[in-house]
């Protein structure tokens, strides 16, 4: 049933209005509701939705009609609260990392928001990772390079300059680090505390600080170096910056240096650096197995045993000889049988390689495995490093995602001879949310499969995390072992327990400290910029992974997101082409010079309204012709609305008396159908245009181009949606035989017409971007034509009506502004030179582009469906794709290029409020040329509006015009179901520019 | 890094890293905060007026500073010469160079001040503080008191253990009685067997209340009260009595009913020690609870 409320005076604007039926929509009890002002032509909507009662018949237009479609007979109780709190506070709301973090898309600006910047933390591919680090270095930024699959010719090139310039380079594929207590990338929540690390090894720095961290220290810093710093090649450039940066950093008491397996060369000039530190060391080089402390650094055997050295030394205590500790098999579990193995998953490299150490030692196996993805493959004893390239190839790390790990253990569970699955399960920030939830479902199924067929099977798992993480350590390790896993305190101790399932018992031996006898040297000198690093909360420029900012605003460090693009959105062919296009740079931009002086040179005046056939030759042919939007189209390429309005305008005509005789005449192709671009015309939505239509004349008197362009017909059904029931072609006739000819007439009156640069400069003052906004424009033209019409010879109804209707309809000048936006490009396009576009049309198939230097030609690619707001009983399925003429606005520099003009207008696509308008302006500045002195924007610092968008930097910065437009019904006949934005697509642009690049003989395969 | 001097510490704290190296935030308070190693807790504030027993007095725009960026167990760095937080702000450091050691440890006196404790008496007891301390005064409190005074019918196990943690906060008033009580009765230096049992029993009892109240009840066994009891403790030492109004209420100024509950603490001693029947004298057994596991 339908319940009705009216809110007496009570004006609401339209974008509130329907985020305000979203809002309504989602509560439980409400099936539809639609909340307008109670106008004539929102009542034709509600009619067309079935919402208009009697009661809201009565509404008038001051007034907010509330109508509600409900089972529940006391619905309104719940939606009219819901109603009056939306209303009381109409702010855009921001979340907290939204007022945290700045996004920006080129280093100038990031730079600019963070001018005390002091890391760039890289996570984009590692094919563009190279240059865009060394960008950081030169600009003085320490690196944290995320970013993997850089080679190792570019990772020495950038170690070497980061040294010279004294910054610290982290990485590449540095997974986890921890500066000033701020967790970075993948990483814990440790406390802070009197240690540090130095790690080329991500789990390993995890595994140790968490442990730290359990045993009540902390970790100041762990400073990530990449798992190759230690090669040859690499030779430990960032290990030895870093060792010497903890020794010179006074609140760090101990340095603890984890790294996989080292170059022979390499560890002994790091043994040496270590040794001349002050500060106690532990070093865990992982395979090797020490048998004693050598002078100052405590040479560990496990992860677990580096956190339990570093912590005692941290407290001040004494070091023991021994920290092994036993595990004890629980109460009713039993040795496993001879026959059965254990096969270890793990998400962690280095945890991996660890187990694997472990249990080739105790078994005697030998050496570790080279096999892709294995680290152990003896005798019935696997264990397998999931985060391998051989897994992650196509998908996300095991550490995020589940599926790899989960088919591994369904595999080795069906091994009669699988007596032990060894896990770890990775916490932290950009951990998987649940890796736990993930894993104990197939662990509840195994283990039932196995009891069943009368087999042991365990599983054994460490957690690698805290309590401050975001999953919490504690639960989750009580879920385990729930769940009957058997959950051990570090990765040594889990491996030893899975052994000792095997009835083998493990143990360390004691360590006896020896004096060093080598030669201490002097450590590298640590800059003044690695001292700040490691004195201050970092200031991070996160370049990729959004959520890396996270961690850093949660733990006080500052950060801008860089949301960084290849180039040309890393098409090669666009790259080879705009190099090319390069050289020929200062001939473009003259060329462009021309063309954009003579948008602004534009003196657009509108001068009359006449019958399009007395001004477009083409429709006042015998044959029957109509125009329509955007790029050549035939009537069954054509999407329903346009197809509508085609049905509508032949019955205008005349031609058809329904609309069975009308679709006949166009499916027979007795109907011409042609572009309204290829006459000097444009058309709204469907744009069909024909010979008794009314349309504007506007003349640009820079060189007295005339554009024409039909009459709005407000909002509700209309043509322009595809409309065509006899109220649509009524109006029609009215706007033929009365509002077309008062508005003839009043502009006879006029000396030169109407100057509509001064119009437009006054309304855009006034809130107007001109496309999805003509309020301004439309009541400054009423302010401008009435008195005019007030003086005409002309019955007092016609003057009435002519009055109300334009009154009535906001976007009344849209049409106006369109014709002045064609009267403006055409006559910039004369000049048939350089890469600016001079159109921008779409006919609900094709987006099309024209440019200045191609003339005619359009450049077409399939066009998008708009985002936006939807009326009541609609949705984005029923939306028909882009269609109109109307992005000749935005092809001069307004609409969606002028959205900080109108914030309002936002709205239409979410809660956008100013800061989206102004972001949304800023980043078409970045593909517009220059500026429109005639168009000054107030809310812009009074710039002017966006000018000459230029195809070279739509297809180098991957940035798309953004055009604001009303949303069809791709049904014909249902008329307009929304408003919103779209994007032009990038492939018109890098269309255009091949084919330029062609005319200057450029071509690349 | 915050660089200053610590204008006073409690000799029960000196040296600093006697109780170890890292300790970690205990309790955050709005003007000060208590760090927690080993089993031990060190308090800093910045009173102008006050030192706790286990406490240590700071610049109070430093201790803001620090009280702003520090969270709950995070990690404290003891050295000689400074104070480490390292807190999710970033590291503070508080010089301890040139701090003012504060002597708060009592010893008993040679001589029984019975003049200068009646004085005080009558003084505390015009003051009707069991009408004022945080526990009801009924007849249980009423009783246990009574043998607290008197020693009839006392066992002590039953009247420690009903007062330990007994009331509202961080530091219960019963715990707060119980200081005061035996200030007074290691300061007369009389019933040494009674109060040996005493505190025995306090020691054995003490997982009955709050941490912050543990550390006050240990210093307490130890001899060592706060600055505003060590100033009662100079002056009846010194027989000088002429501020003796003035100090009392500093002391009944502390806290919300802490310094209420303490004075009736302080009141109930006095008329202990004037009550001590001669049997209950015996030798100082503070050697031995001083050798005791854990202090």
């Amino acid at each position: 049933m339908l319940k009705t409320v009216i809110l007496k005076d009570n004006y609401q604007d339209s974008i509130n209005l329907m985020l305000l039926t979203n809002k309504i929509n989602e509560l439980a009890d409400v099936e539809m509701s639609q909340i307008m002002m109670g106008t004539e032509a929102n009542k034709d909507i509600l009619a067309n939705t079935g919402l208009l009662t009697e009661k809201a018949k009565t509404a008038s237009p001051n007034d907010l009609m509330v109508v509600v479609r409900s089972d529940d007979n006391e619905v309104m109780d719940k939606v009219l609260p819901t109603v009056q709190s939306f209303l009381e506070d109409l702010s855009t709301k921001k979340t907290e990392s939204d007022e945290d973090t700045v996004a920006v898309d080129n280093w100038d600006d990031a730079l600019k928001a963070l001018p005390d910047a002091n890391l760039a933390l890289f996570s984009i591919p590692g094919e563009y990772g190279a240059p865009e680090m060394e960008k950081a270095l030169k600009h003085n930024l320490n690196v944290f390079s995320f970013t993997d699959n850089v080679s190792i010719e570019d990772e020495v090139k950038l170690k070497k300059l980061a040294h010279k310039k004294g910054l610290l380079m982290m990485g590449p594929d540095c997974g986890t680090g921890v500066i000033s207590s701020i967790p970075l990338a993948f990483t814990n929540v440790v406390s802070p505390g009197n240690i540090g690390i130095v790690g080329a090894s991500g789990t390993g720095i995890q595994e140790v600080t968490t442990i730290i961290d359990r045993l009540g220290n902390g970790v100041i810093h762990a400073i990530g170096t990449g798992g190759r710093d230690l090669s040859n090649e690499v030779d430990a450039i960032t290990v030895k910056d870093a060792i010497a940066a903890l020794e010179d950093h006074e609140p760090t008491d101990v340095i603890c240096v984890i790294s996989k397996p080292p170059a022979k060369k390499v560890r002994d000039e790091v043994m040496q650096i270590l040794e001349s530190c002050d500060k106690p060391v532990v070093a865990d080089f992982l395979g090797e197995r020490p048998t004693h402390y050598e002078g100052n650094v405590y040479l560990a055997h496990t992860l677990e045993e580096t956190a339990k050295i570093a912590v005692d030394l941290a407290a001040g205590k004494e070091v023991k000889k021994n920290y092994f500790e036993k595990v004890e098999l629980p109460a009713n579990v039993k040795t496993l049988a001879e026959d059965k193995t254990i096969k270890g998953l793990y998400s962690g490299g280095t945890l991996a390689n660890e187990a694997g150490m472990l249990i080739s030692e105790a078994l005697d196996l030998g050496h570790l495995t080279k096999e892709k993805g294995y680290i152990l493959k003896t005798e019935g004893y696997d264990v397998i490093d999931l985060g391998d390239d051989v897994y992650t190839q196509g998908k996300p790390h095991p550490m995020i995602d589940p599926e790899v790990r989960i088919n591994k253990m369904r595999e080795y569970c069906q091994d009669p001879h699988t007596g032990v699955i060894l896990l770890d399960v990775v916490l932290g920030y950009g951990a998987s949310d649940d890796m736990a939830g993930a894993l104990i479902p197939v662990i509840d199924e195994e283990i039932d499969k196995a009891e069943k067929a009368g087999r042991p099977l365990y599983f054994v798992a460490t957690v690698v995390g805290t309590n401050k993480d975001p999953q919490n350590y504690d639960e989750t390790v009580e879920r385990l072992k729930e769940h009957g896993v058997l959950v051990e305190k570090s990765n040594a101790k889990a491996v030893q327990l899975a052994l000792k399932l095997k009835g083998i018992q493990i143990s360390e031996p004691d360590k006896t400290n020896i004096p060093y006898t080598g030669k201490k040297i002097a450590l590298p000198t640590v800059s003044n910029e690695v001292k700040e690093l490691l004195a201050t909360k970092p200031r991070v420029i996160n370049i990729g992974i959004n959520s890396f900012t996270d961690s850093i605003i949660k733990y006080g460090g500052k950060t801008v997101q860089f949301n960084w693009k290849p180039r040309a959105n890393g098409n090669k062919r666009m790259i080879k082409l705009l190099d090319a296009l390069e050289k020929y740079d200062d001939k473009i931009d003259a060329d462009n010079e021309k063309v954009i002086q003579r948008f602004k040179d534009a003196k657009p005046f509108l001068t009359d309204v006449v019958p399009a056939k007395t001004v477009i030759p083409e429709l006042n042919t015998e044959h029957k012709t109509l125009l329509h939007a955007g790029p050549p189209i035939t009537y069954t390429e054509m999407t329903g609305p346009m197809q509508g309005s085609c049905v509508g305008a032949a019955i205008f005509e005349g031609w058809a008396k329904d609309e069975i005789e009308a679709r006949k005449l166009l499916e027979n192709g007795e109907i011409s159908l042609m572009p309204c671009h290829s006459v000097h015309a444009v058309g709204p939505m469907g744009g069909i245009t024909s010979g008794n239509m009314p349309v504007v004349i506007v003349e640009n008197r820079l060189d007295n181009t005339r554009a024409y362009c039909t009459l709005n017909e407000g909002i509700g059904k209309v043509l322009r949606f595809g409309a065509y029931s006899q109220e649509v072609i009524d109006r029609l006739v009215w706007m033929r035989d009365v509002l077309g000819p008062v508005l003839s007439k009043a502009l006879k009156k006029t000396e030169d017409g109407l100057n509509l640069n001064v119009l437009i400069a006054r309304s855009i003052t006034m809130g107007d971007e001109f496309h999805q906004r003509n309020i301004a424009a439309s009541a400054n033209f009423l302010c401008s034509i009435a008195p005019l019409i007030s003086e005409l010879d002309i019955s007092e109804k016609d003057r009435y009506d002519v009055i109300k209707f334009l009154a009535d309809t906001d976007q009344f000048f849209l049409n106006i502004m369109m014709a002045t936006g064609k009267s403006i490009a055409d006559a910039a396009r004369k000049y048939q030179k350089g890469t600016i576009v001079t159109a921008m049309a779409r006919n609900g198939r094709d987006f099309g582009i024209r440019i200045a230097g191609m003339g005619d030609q359009w450049f077409k690619a399939p066009v998008n469906t708009p985002k936006g707001l939807y009326f009541a009983g609609f949705s984005e399925d029923d939306a028909n794709p882009d269609i109109g003429d109307s992005s000749i606005t935005e092809t001069v520099g307004v609409g969606g290029m002028a959205m900080v003009a109108a914030p309002g207008v936002t709205r239409f696509v979410g809660a956008g409020g100013f800061e989206d308008a102004l972001r949304i302006s800023n980043s078409m500045e970045k593909i517009n040329t220059t500026h429109n002195p005639n168009w000054s924007i107030p809310t812009w610092d009074f710039k002017g509006t966006n000018l000459g968008i230029d195809i070279r930097k739509v297809v180098e910065t991957g940035i798309e015009p953004i055009i604001n437009t009303g949303i069809a019904h791709k049904k014909p006949g249902v008329g307009q179901i929304g408003a919103g934005t779209v994007k032009a697509p990038i492939a018109c642009f890098e269309k255009a520019l091949e084919a330029y690049a062609k005319t200057l003989g450029i071509e690349v395969d | 890094m915050i660089n200053s001097h610590v204008v006073q510490i409690s000799s029960y704290i000196n040296p600093i890293t006697k109780f170890g190296k890292i300790g970690k935030i205990h309790s955050i308070f709005t003007h000060s905060i208590n760090i927690q190693i080993g089993y031990h807790l060190v308090n800093i504030g910045c009173f102008e007026n006050y030192l706790s027993c286990f406490g240590m007095n700071i610049p109070e725009n430093i201790l803001q500073s620090i009280i702003h960026s520090v969270g709950k167990n995070e990690i404290v760095k003891f050295s000689n010469d400074y104070l480490y937080f390292y807190t999710k702000d970033g590291i503070k450091k508080i010089s301890l160079v040139d701090s003012n050691i504060v002597d708060l440890k009592i010893n008993a006196f040679s001589q029984f001040p019975k003049a200068e404790l009646k004085k005080v008496l009558k003084i505390l007891e015009r003051k009707k503080l069991d009408q004022r301390i945080g526990l009801p005064n009924n007849s249980l409190f009423k009783t246990f008191t009574e043998e607290m005074t008197t020693f009839k019918n006392l066992n002590i196990e039953q009247v420690v253990t009903w007062l330990l943690g007994r009331g509202k906060g961080l530091t219960p008033s019963g715990d707060d009685i119980l200081c005061g009580y035996i200030f007074i009765l290691l300061l007369v230096g009389k019933a040494t067997n009674y109060l040996s049992n005493f505190i025995e029993q306090i020691i054995s009892n003490l997982s009955l209340t709050t941490d912050v109240s543990k550390a006050y009840l240990i210093c307490a066994t130890q001899g060592y009260v706060n600055s505003k009891v060590y100033q009662l403790y100079e002056s009846l030492k010194n027989h000088d009595l002429k501020n003796i109004d003035r100090e009392l209420n500093s002391i009944l100024n502390i806290g919300h009913t802490s310094g209420n509950d303490l004075s009736y603490g302080i009141e109930l001693g006095i008329l202990a020690s004037l009550n001590t029947p001669e049997s209950m004298k015996g030798a100082n057994n503070e050697k031995r609870r001083r050798s005791r596991k854990g202090f």
